[in-house]
């Protein structure tokens, strides 16, 4: 099994305002595959994505990537995780303003072992015309575009995407699908795919649906619809 | 509206309590530097005005061969002109050091008593304040002169000597080794008569009727001197001496108050940039852009009024006003000046540090807000001043590294503006000291000769073993003040001298001091003036002497005596490497290498403290400057660090992305700033030294450069590696806050 997630358990705040957000949460993800973790507003699927990748802590339970646990680690050993094996999208794509398309995607190509070929990422993501713009001058999709080059450049293992297509509408929302599901097929790349929309759960192999800090349904996906051909975005 | 915002000021204020601190107390600082200096020059400036009325100063002086005869003296008062004797003799004290003693003035001049009380008896004195501080002299205390022993009963101070100068060609007080002594008329007179060999000077004060000066100095017979009040170095020389600090003050107040209302501003636009959502939230409520405008200024400029207020009552405290008037105190003789309150300089205090914040803030937010509530609402980044600049290179973290640099810009430059700043006032600094070390060693150094005997009664052949040369002093009109300059006549090959004159009457070679000061070349003409008899003189520079103690041309002895209508063979100076046996009674006065030595440490002790002052506060404005600048820059960059801490990168590799590029701002900036401050800072140097005659070596040597560079690296490291710190607080989370 790839990832392994036993009995995690988050809360924040003190006192009067303690508020327990992941209440126990487990399950396994295999190598290469897509998953979907769906839920409400405050669901706590966010914060799974969080700990899953080192940027918040459990505060019990625990998290393997291909065996090794995350649990416990310092600042610096989960830096060294997040490096050699994840990559991150963001809803808001969070690329740096002052550096082109190009120049983004090198912030990752820097400290990566084996990157992929930037040229050919480049094409693959469309992006060849657009690699000496700045975020500035892109729409939404061609930002995440960009983002999702970025992240892929370090060649990761696992790719943690939160409401990837959260802030574009629905026809963007598909080409930005379609491209994961490509990348997916072409470099056998897991997926954690963190989303509201209820529709994305077809084009996955496995669906997780929180509610409440809780798992309420772990399933995979006997039959998947692809996304060029999904609906209501 | 406003009211409701301004709520928040307070939480504002609680966030950023640190860096408001560090702005509040170097506006503090700066204001109390200010008034302190400005406040101790109007003390003294204020002071010497009430001074001169109530102790009657002269219209001015002179000096005769001989006594003036009661009728002669007559004929001068016969139009108004008050005219007091001021005759005086040098005597020697048990210590060896010199007191030129005078009788008790009556109408002119008058003596002001800091402590006891005039003579009234013989063998009672009064002693000069600086002279009494230097010995440690004080009421009661008895001192030998010339084998009597006198009671101290006065310490005290006249105008005519604020600046108690041996001579008007003396470069600086020396009163470990000069000073005045007042005694009775009686007493006077008997020691002018137990001392019968040695000269008496008998000079006059005047204070003028109808006439004028001029009208006065023609009716004079045997005239050797005639010095009018304007043109007497040792009247007023305080008053004098601190216009300077006055004006630098003020001036170098309202640039450094610039940088800091602009450091300020830095922070609120990265305020205002955090919260752009937020302001195009208010816009699109109906919230106008004057009432955000006010909001955003307000606290800045609070912070900045209650800084200025805070400084300017340290000023005006014992700590400020009265600490700054020390020096002057240490310097000139004058007595103990009460404290003022110029308006001017209160106003300066309150309302300056406010108007100058506000205006800089109100300029620079103005822009920031005046996009529209859309832009602002949808946090859109201006990619307009990133596309200007398509980079070639090929090297990811060069790459980063400028671009990061151009996003920073405003922070870079007001670091560059700081190091400007910063470098003018080190720079002032180090020259106070290199100048004064030069005149210390460069005077030491060229006085070749071991005595000086300066004649009043010349013989007709020169004592074996001397070299005898013809001396005439006069003056030269720089930058408002009138300096001594020596004219030295020579023949032939000058023992003590490294000048070769040409013949000719119009001719001279000038020392090195005059050139580094006014800039002469050879070709140039240089006109000097001779007040007694109301003369200007003009010659042609043949050559350069690299001779340096004072002001000094040399002349062809022969087109000398011609010039000056001497006889051929006078001379009145004579030079020695060994002491001769001269007759007291024929000379003036005898210097030697070692009071040229000791008048040459003068300036150098006297400014050590000033020099350490300037390069301390230099450093803390460095610091503090660099210190925000560097803090702000990461806090505009959280979103970034935070985005590649996700990334994985490690905290040497984020250093070197986000602090490493500031080190060429730093590198060059202190490339740039430095020279340029040099440069501006020896271009006004002279006006700080106007009233001294002295040469002017500001060059430095190679590895006090290499000193100021490495300072500033220690200092710029120091500050990075605590800045460290602070990337480290950076939570990788913060990226999923907010949005860049």
């Amino acid at each position: 099994m790839y990832l392994t997630i036993k009995n995690v358990k988050k809360s924040y705040g003190e006192n009067g305002s303690y508020i327990q957000v992941l209440k126990g949460v487990s399950t396994e993800v295999e190598k290469g595959q897509m998953c979907v973790i769906q839920g409400t507003s405050g669901s706590g699927k966010s914060t799974l994505l969080n700990c899953i990748g080192g940027l918040d802590t459990m505060d019990a339970g625990s998290v393997q990537v291909e065996g090794k646990e995350i649990f416990g680690l310092k600042p610096g050993e989960l830096s060294d995780y997040r490096r050699d094996n994840l990559g991150f999208v963001f809803q808001f794509y969070n690329l740096v303003p002052n550096l082109t398309v190009k120049e983004n995607i090198q912030i990752c190509q820097h400290i990566a072992e084996d990157p992929l070929d930037m040229e050919e990422l480049l094409d693959t993501l469309g992006l060849t015309e657009h690699q000496n713009k700045f975020p500035a001058q892109l729409s939404g999709g061609q930002q995440q575009r960009c983002a999702i080059a970025r992240a892929l450049i370090k060649n990761p293992k696992l790719l943690l995407c939160d409401e990837p297509t959260g802030a574009l509408d629905s026809s963007t929302s598909r080409d930005i699908l379609v491209l994961l599901e490509k990348i997916n097929a072409k470099y056998n790349t897991t997926m954690l795919i963190v989303t509201h929309n209820n529709t994305i759960k077809n084009m996955v192999h496995k669906v997780i649906l929180l509610k409440d800090g809780l798992i309420k349904k772990d399933y995979e996906n006997e039959v998947r619809t692809p996304a060029a051909e999904l609906e209501d975005l | 509206m406003n009211r409701v915002l301004n709520q928040r000021l307070m939480r504002d204020l609680r966030a950023n309590f640190g860096r408001y601190l560090a702005l509040l107390f170097m506006i503090f600082l700066g204001i109390y530097l200010v008034v302190s200096v400005v406040g101790a020059a109007e003390l003294v400036i204020s002071g010497t005005e009430n001074w001169k009325e109530k102790n009657n100063v002269e219209d001015g002086q002179f000096a005769t061969f001989l006594p003036l005869s009661e009728k002669e003296e007559e004929k001068l008062k016969a139009d108004g002109t008050d005219i007091e004797k001021m005759f005086s003799i040098d005597l020697r004290a048990a210590d060896n050091t010199e007191l030129r003693a005078f009788a008790i003035r009556e109408k002119i001049d008058l003596v002001m008593i800091d402590e006891g009380a005039l003579p009234s008896a013989d063998k009672d004195v009064v002693l000069e304040k600086g002279y009494a501080r230097e010995h440690d002299l004080s009421v009661g205390d008895t001192i030998t002169i010339e084998g009597s022993a006198f009671a101290v009963v006065g310490i005290g101070s006249v105008p005519d000597y604020d600046q108690v100068l041996k001579t008007f060609s003396s470069p600086a007080v020396d009163a470990e080794a000069f000073g005045l002594m007042f005694v009775t008329q009686n007493e006077y007179e008997n020691l002018t008569s137990e001392h019968a060999s040695k000269v008496e000077t008998y000079t006059y004060a005047f204070r003028l009727g109808t006439g004028t000066a001029d009208d006065l100095k023609d009716k004079i017979e045997n005239l050797t001197s005639f010095v009018t009040y304007e043109d007497n170095i040792r009247i007023e020389a305080a008053a004098g001496d601190v216009i300077m600090d006055k004006k630098v003050g003020l001036v170098a107040g309202v640039v450094v108050l610039i940088l800091f209302a602009y450091v300020i501003s830095v922070f609120v636009v990265h305020q205002i940039e955090r919260e752009q959502p937020v302001i195009g939230a208010l816009y699109a409520l109906g919230v106008k852009k004057r009432n955000l405008l006010l909001h955003y200024v307000i606290l800045p400029t609070l912070t900045s009024m209650f800084a200025g207020i805070l400084g300017m009552l340290l000023a005006f405290s014992p700590l400020g006003i009265g600490m700054m008037a020390k020096t002057h105190y240490a310097y000139f003789s004058i007595p103990q000046f009460p404290t003022v309150y110029p308006p001017y300089l209160i106003i300066y205090a309150v309302v300056l540090p406010p108007l100058i914040c506000a205006l800089v803030n109100l300029w620079t937010v103005n822009r920031k807000l005046s996009r529209t509530a859309l832009s602002l609402l949808r946090n859109e980044q201006a990619a307009g001043s990133y596309k200007q600049v398509n980079l070639k290179c090929k090297r990811f973290t060069t790459v980063f590294s400028i671009r990061q640099l151009l996003r920073e810009r405003r922070s870079a430059i007001t670091i560059v503006l700081g190091m400007l700043i910063t470098f003018m006032v080190i720079v002032l600094g180090i020259n106070t000291y290199v100048l004064c070390t030069a005149v210390r060693d460069q005077n030491t150094e060229d006085t070749k000769y071991e005595y000086m005997y300066l004649y009043k009664f010349p013989d007709e052949v020169a004592p074996e073993g001397g070299e005898a040369t013809f001396v005439k002093t006069l003056s030269i009109d720089c930058l408002g003040y009138t300096l001594d300059t020596s004219v030295i006549g020579i023949s032939g090959e000058s023992k003590y001298f490294d000048a070769k004159p040409e013949k000719g009457k119009s001719r001279c070679v000038v020392n090195r001091s005059l050139v580094q000061r006014y800039g002469y070349k050879i070709g140039d003409k240089i006109i000097l003036s001779d007040g007694a008899e109301d003369m200007d003189y003009c010659f042609t520079i043949t050559d350069i002497s690299e001779y340096t103690v004072g002001f000094k041309i040399f002349m062809d002895k022969e087109s000398m005596w011609e010039l000056f209508g001497e006889k051929e063979g006078y001379f009145n100076v004579v030079y020695s490497d060994h002491a001769l046996p001269i007759d007291e009674a024929k000379l003036y006065s005898v210097t030697t290498k070692e009071d040229i030595k000791r008048s040459s440490s003068v300036f150098l002790d006297m400014m050590i403290p000033l020099t350490f002052i300037l390069l301390s506060a230099g450093a803390v404005i460095f610091m503090v400057v660099m210190y925000l600048m560097l803090a702000v820059m990461i806090d505009r960059s959280a979103m970034g660090i935070s985005l590649i801490k996700i990334f994985g990168y490690r905290a040497g590799e984020i250093r070197k992305l986000y602090l490493n590029g500031n080190t060429i701002v730093v590198i060059f900036g202190g490339l740039l700033a430095f020279p340029l401050a040099k440069l501006i800072i020896d271009m006004i140097y002279p006006s700080f030294i106007a009233n001294v005659a002295c040469s002017m070596n500001l060059s430095y040597p190679w590895y006090l450069y290499l000193l100021v560079g490495g300072c500033v690296l220690l200092i710029y490291f120091f500050i990075s590696s605590l800045l460290v710190g602070k990337i480290k607080r950076i939570s990788p989370a913060e990226v999923l806050k907010n949005r860049e």
